[in-house]
């Protein structure tokens, strides 16, 4: 631009004026000749120099006046002025003219040749200048349109030592405050947001490169805000600089925040989407679905049949193979745990989105399940939820890889049109065209916005600087929402266009926010209101409510949401203490909580059971969520848990029951099971035992002083009992208080403390056992169906294990009654295999022994016949040598005898006649008095006499002994009848020492005595020919009393 | 007594044969004795035996077959038969065979004596 300048040449001297003109000329500049101060103002204004050569020594103002006026005029103080003297040379005057804004110098005289190389460097440095001057113009104008906060740093000392315009407002310090203030002070102050982290960012940029991250910033009101800082670390002029572009994104940070609120709210809405439940009988397909579960998908409750088959109609054919299959892989065992995903078909004919989830809760003695039972909930609302979310995040990853801001500069003619001059590298990515392409569409660049917004566009008032939003249709058709910051930066008139430069943010992201958050707000308050479950919003502090829907307000039994908000506070309103602590710490760890169950008062102070689920907003310093009042479900819930739990009591008394056969111990596990079950003070079993009712067990035992005639008593005395046991029917008893009762009853319901009472029959499959007997203690009750139900199964089980206990009983007595049969029959072949070996051993011995007896026997004969007249001393050893040779023979026949029992010779003979012979035989000691007490008319015995008259004699015998002291022999008979033949019987009975109970069962056995005599083959012989002779020995025997051996045979009337 | 009566006791065991024939010696009679079977018959066919008395159980054979074959030679002959066991089916032949006595032992030596007199009385009047 110094080529081809204008120079305006002032002095009085036209010489001066024209040599000067001339040198100037020839060097190739333009100039204009002024011959006074006037003139050169004059001159100036209209032909806009670009420098002056002023002669300081002129006749109208002098050139210091020149130069004042010219440098107070806007229009011209940008015009170099070089101050020319040929007088004023000293060093005042000089300094005064560059005082007024001169921009040099020169003193006359001076060459030609000088004066050109002069105004060469001035105009060289003015241009250098202006250039300056117009680039930090420029910049400034970039820097205080950008919406952006630019730092420059020192990035050694970190001081700050540039900031834009934005900068100061965006942090509400002057440009002066801004240099003095360090980074911490901009800075919110806490980590991970205090100076040393935001040092250790200018680091990482330091070192690694630019950084973009997110910071809470400080303004100097103390107030926070979001931005996001962009760090560059360059060298300028050998300075190590931070340049840090700052954005506000507050705005950003709330719609992100609103949105996501806002999205949690309506999740939480939908959580409560009503689950429905089910339980599938597998023995049978027939499945109950519970109310809600037909709400849910639009039916009438119990519109449809309870059959899986109904299940399996509605749902989507395309998934009910996959549904049934995991169902199936679950029941066998494939899988854990049972949760599917399917469309549902509702009443209207639309699908829903069911996710269902199971569990078998039973399963028979093989393992095999028997029930499945699980939740089938509706997510539609979730599912769609998902598809948006899953698209708008699609959305939201291309716009940020896209998104970045651009700046421009353009010129805006009088028509309207634009043309743009110039465009930094985001422009393409943005608009989807090149600065070429966009300056060849007819319009320019406002050919891209939407006709109405420009329309707004151009109706505002146009100003220095304003911001504006429009919609831009981009090339590839897409539209975008753009904000442009823009500012004039030269104004243009009729004829010459504006310039103007801008910074422009695509907002497109935040605009498409903002409608969701809009519409996501729309949609919360529809639910909100709307909503079929209740919606509330509390104060943390005290549990104030401070807003709901009607169904909420319905639900806490208020008629208006009003009244309810007006009114309702929750924490005097938890029943049980210390829930609403619970729930607050669960929150405030958790931030939220989830289908949290309590109970709370309505208004008429009447208790429901609310589930809930609530996030906690503690910056508002409330709790937003929805309730439902599950009051129902609880109770169903209950009843469900509860039938489950007489199930699974039910199972284990039958298992108990099939384990034992012992009848007490049955009896017992029954009435402890039933007490259980029904959650009854006291059970009873009553029997029926030959015409009586005997009580069988009772839980709580019985004191030991209840009346034995309670314990079994004539059916007259139990009327209800009895009532139960003929109709086979439970009775029940409502209040003993007020009902009629015999005396008996009373007495056991007052001594059991019984209220209502419940008679259950015993029911076997051979009529009426008996019954068991539940009774209330302390309070009547009721007894649901399913309750009476539980109890039937129990009695009917009871009356099973009965039966089978007294079936076992039988057999067992019968078991060991053949048992003892088989022990006799085997211990008396033991015991005659005994006889038999003794017999034949006794045999031999006897014979044996008999010849040496014999022997000894004739040499004492002769001795006696040889010594008749010897001392009186041997005749006496003689005679006991004899004696001991009797004793030793008889020992031996006796041994004979039992060894070998002659065959029975038969006679019929009177019983007294044989007695008279054997007492005839063995009269009685001196001591010993005889009573014979034999019936007359007693038939004739059929037996072989002499062995008869051998037992006999041994008993008598046995009876003397027995009474060395004296006493009484009593002998008596009679008839009897056994196994149909007529009998006799002889007893002899002595009042003697009697037999010790423990000696009873040996006293037949052979070589058994208690006596010094004998070797204990009398009763042993005794009782082997009474037996061949068709009889038999009983005996009974008191110790110190006496014993009687009663003898019973057969007579000639025998068949 | 001139017409005595002549016994032949016949016992295995010799103590017993002897103690028997040394009281009916002291009684008066004319006693022979023999430890067994075969030595009895010898004695009988050389000697007048008028009574015997003999065990049953020997072992070159037993009392009733000694009676038996004894009796073939001397058919007047008469027997009382002496045990120590209850051999039934052999007493019972005795009993068939004719034999007048079958006693047990030990002895009752006051009814061995009446026996003898009795056989004396009864039988033996004419035959001595």
């Amino acid at each position: 631009m110094s080529e081809g300048a204008k120079i305006l040449v002032v002095d009085d001297d036209p010489l001066i004026v024209t040599a000067t003109r001339r040198a100037l000329e020839t060097a190739g500049y333009k100039t204009l000749p002024a011959a006074n101060g006037a003139g050169a103002l004059e001159t100036a204004r209209r032909e806009k120099p670009d420098l002056i050569l002023l002669d300081i020594n002129m006749p109208d103002m002098d050139g210091f006046e020149v130069c004042r006026r010219l440098k107070t005029d806007p229009e011209l103080a940008d015009i170099g002025i070089i101050i020319i003297s040929s007088t004023y040379t000293d060093g005042e005057n000089q300094a005064n003219g560059l005082d007024l804004g001169a921009d040099g110098y020169i003193a006359r005289p001076i060459s030609n040749r000088e004066l050109v190389a002069r105004v060469q460097a001035l105009l060289r440095l003015r241009e250098a200048e202006r250039m300056a001057h117009a680039q930090r113009l420029y910049l400034q104008a970039v820097l205080d349109s950008v919406n952006d906060a630019i730092f420059v740093d020192d990035a050694d000392t970190g001081q700050i030592i540039d900031v834009n315009k934005r900068c100061c407002e965006m942090y509400g310090y002057t440009y002066e405050e801004m240099l003095r203030v360090s980074i911490g002070d901009l800075s919110q102050g806490q980590p991970p947001y205090s100076q040393a982290e935001a040092l250790q960012w200018l680091n990482k940029t330091r070192q690694e490169g630019p950084q973009v991250f997110e910071w809470l910033a400080k303004r100097k009101d103390g107030s926070l805000f979001w931005v996001e800082v962009g760090a560059h670390f360059v060298v300028i002029g050998g300075e190590n600089r931070f340049v840090v572009a700052v954005r506000n994104i507050t705005e950003r940070k709330r719609i992100q925040e609103a949105l996501r609120v806002s999205e949690e709210r309506r999740r939480l809405a939908m959580m409560v989407a009503n689950d429905g439940l089910w339980d599938w009988d597998l023995t049978n397909n027939e499945v109950y679905y519970d109310p809600r579960y037909y709400l849910m998908a639009g039916y009438e409750v119990d519109e449809f049949p309870h059959r899986l088959e109904e299940f399996q109609q509605r749902v989507h054919p395309d998934d009910l193979a996959y549904v049934m299959a995991e169902a199936q892989k679950h029941l066998e065992g494939q899988s854990d745990h049972f949760e599917v995903e399917f469309r549902f078909r509702r009443k209207n004919g639309g699908y829903m989105w069911i996710r269902g989830k199971g569990q078998i809760v039973a399963r028979d003695e093989q393992g095999r399940p028997l029930r499945f039972v699980g939740t089938h909930s509706d997510i539609s609302a979730h599912k769609q939820v998902e598809e948006a979310l899953h698209a708008s995040e699609e959305r939201h990853r291309l716009i940020s890889e896209l998104m970045s801001d651009y700046i421009y500069s353009g010129l805006i003619f009088p028509d309207g049109s634009v043309q743009t001059e110039w465009v930094s590298g985001a422009f393409e990515p943005i608009t989807g065209y090149s600065l070429e392409e966009v300056n060849q569409l007819p319009g320019g660049f406002t050919s891209l916005l939407f006709p109405e917004d420009l329309e707004g566009i151009l109706k505002r008032r146009p100003r220095d600087a304003m911001a504006t939003e429009y919609r831009i249709r981009r090339k590839d058709g897409q539209v975008r929402w753009l904000r442009d910051y823009m500012r004039m930066a030269a104004r243009g008139d009729d004829k010459t266009p504006s310039r103007m430069i801008g910074a422009v943010l695509d907002i497109t992201e935040q605009k498409l926010a903002e409608q969701a958050l809009r519409a996501s707000e729309e949609t919360y308050r529809n639910l909100f209101h709307n909503a079929q479950v209740g919606m509330f919003r509390t104060r943390i502090a005290d549990g104030k409510m401070l807003e709901s829907n009607e169904q909420l307000a319905h639900v806490f039994g208020y008629d208006s949401r009003e009244e309810f908000i007006a009114e309702y506070v929750t924490s005097h309103n938890y029943v049980d203490p210390g829930t609403r602590e619970r729930m607050l710490e669960q929150i405030r760890r958790d931030g939220h909580i989830q289908n949290f169950e309590a109970r709370f008062y309505r208004k008429d102070r009447s208790i429901f059971w609310a589930r809930y689920s609530a996030r906690i907003y503690p910056e508002q310093g409330w709790i937003e969520g929805v309730a439902e009042d599950i009051t129902e479900r609880k109770r169903a819930e209950e009843a469900l848990r509860h039938h489950t739990e007489r199930q699974a009591l039910l199972l284990e008394a039958s298992e108990a029951l099939a384990t034992s056969l012992k009848l007490p111990d049955i009896l017992q596990t029954l009435t402890e099971t039933a007490a259980r079950l029904l959650d009854v003070g006291s059970t009873a079993i009553y029997l029926l035992e030959q015409g009586q009712l005997c009580l069988g067990a009772t839980t709580p035992p019985l004191p030991p002083d209840f009346p034995d005639e309670l314990r079994c008593a004539p059916p007259a005395d139990h009327p209800h009992l009895i009532q139960a046991i003929r109709t086979a029917s439970i009775v029940v008893l409502p209040d003993t208080l007020t009902a009629e009762l015999t005396p008996a009853e009373r007495a056991i319901s007052e001594m059991r403390g019984l209220r209502t009472v419940v008679y259950l029959p015993l029911v076997g499959g051979e009529g009426v056992l008996g019954a068991l007997i539940l009774g209330s203690t302390d309070a009547p009750r009721t007894f649901s169906e399913d309750e009476l139900a539980s109890g039937r199964t129990l009695a009917s089980q009871a009356a099973l294990a009965i039966q089978n206990a007294r079936l076992y009983a039988e057999l067992e007595a019968r078991v060991e009654e053949r048992t003892r049969e088989l022990r006799e029959a085997q211990e008396k072949l033991v015991r005659q295999e005994r006889l038999a070996v003794l017999g034949q051993l006794a045999g031999s011995v006897g014979h044996e022994l008999r010849n040496p007896l014999a022997v000894i026997n004739n040499a004492v004969y002769y001795l006696g016949l040889v010594l008749a007249q010897a001392d009186p001393k041997v005749q006496e050893y003689l005679r006991t040598i004899e004696r001991e040779v009797r004793t030793a023979d008889k020992i031996i026949n006796d041994l004979l005898d039992f060894a070998r029992i002659k065959s029975v010779e038969r006679e019929a003979i009177p019983a007294a006649e044989l007695v008279r012979r054997v007492l005839e035989r063995y009269p009685a000691p001196q001591n010993v008095r005889v009573t014979l007490d034999l019936l007359p008319d007693l038939p004739p015995l059929w037996v072989d006499a002499r062995q008869i008259e051998q037992v006999l004699g041994n008993l008598v015998l046995n009876a003397y002994q027995a009474m060395k002291d004296g006493g009484r022999l009593t002998v008596d008979g009679g008839q009897l009848i056994v196994e149909d033949q007529p009998r006799v019987w002889i007893a002899v009975k002595d009042t003697g020492v009697g037999i010790p109970p423990e000696n009873m069962g040996k006293l037949f056995e052979p070589l058994f005595t208690t006596k010094t005599q004998g070797i204990g083959l009398g009763l042993a012989i005794s009782k082997r020919l009474a037996e061949a002779n068709g009889g038999r020995i009983e005996v009974q025997s008191e110790p110190g009393k006496g014993t009687a051996f009663t003898l019973t045979l057969p007579t000639t009337k025998e068949g | 007594m001139s017409a005595s009566t002549h016994l032949l006791i016949v016992d295995d065991n010799p103590s017993m044969a002897k103690t028997t024939a040394d009281i009916l010696a002291l009684k008066g009679y004319v006693v022979r004795i023999s430890t067994s079977g075969q030595e009895a018959l010898d004695i009988l066919g050389q000697e007048k035996i008028h009574i015997l008395l003999t065990d049953v159980i020997m072992p070159d054979m037993n009392g009733v077959e000694l009676f038996v074959q004894a009796r073939k030679r001397h058919p007047g002959l008469i027997a009382f038969l002496m045990t120590a066991y209850s051999a039934d089916d052999i007493i019972r032949r005795g009993h068939l065979e004719g034999v007048k006595a079958i006693l047990t032992k030990p002895l009752d030596l006051n009814l061995l004596l009446m026996l003898i007199q009795a056989v004396e009385q009864d039988y033996l009047r004419g035959v001595r």
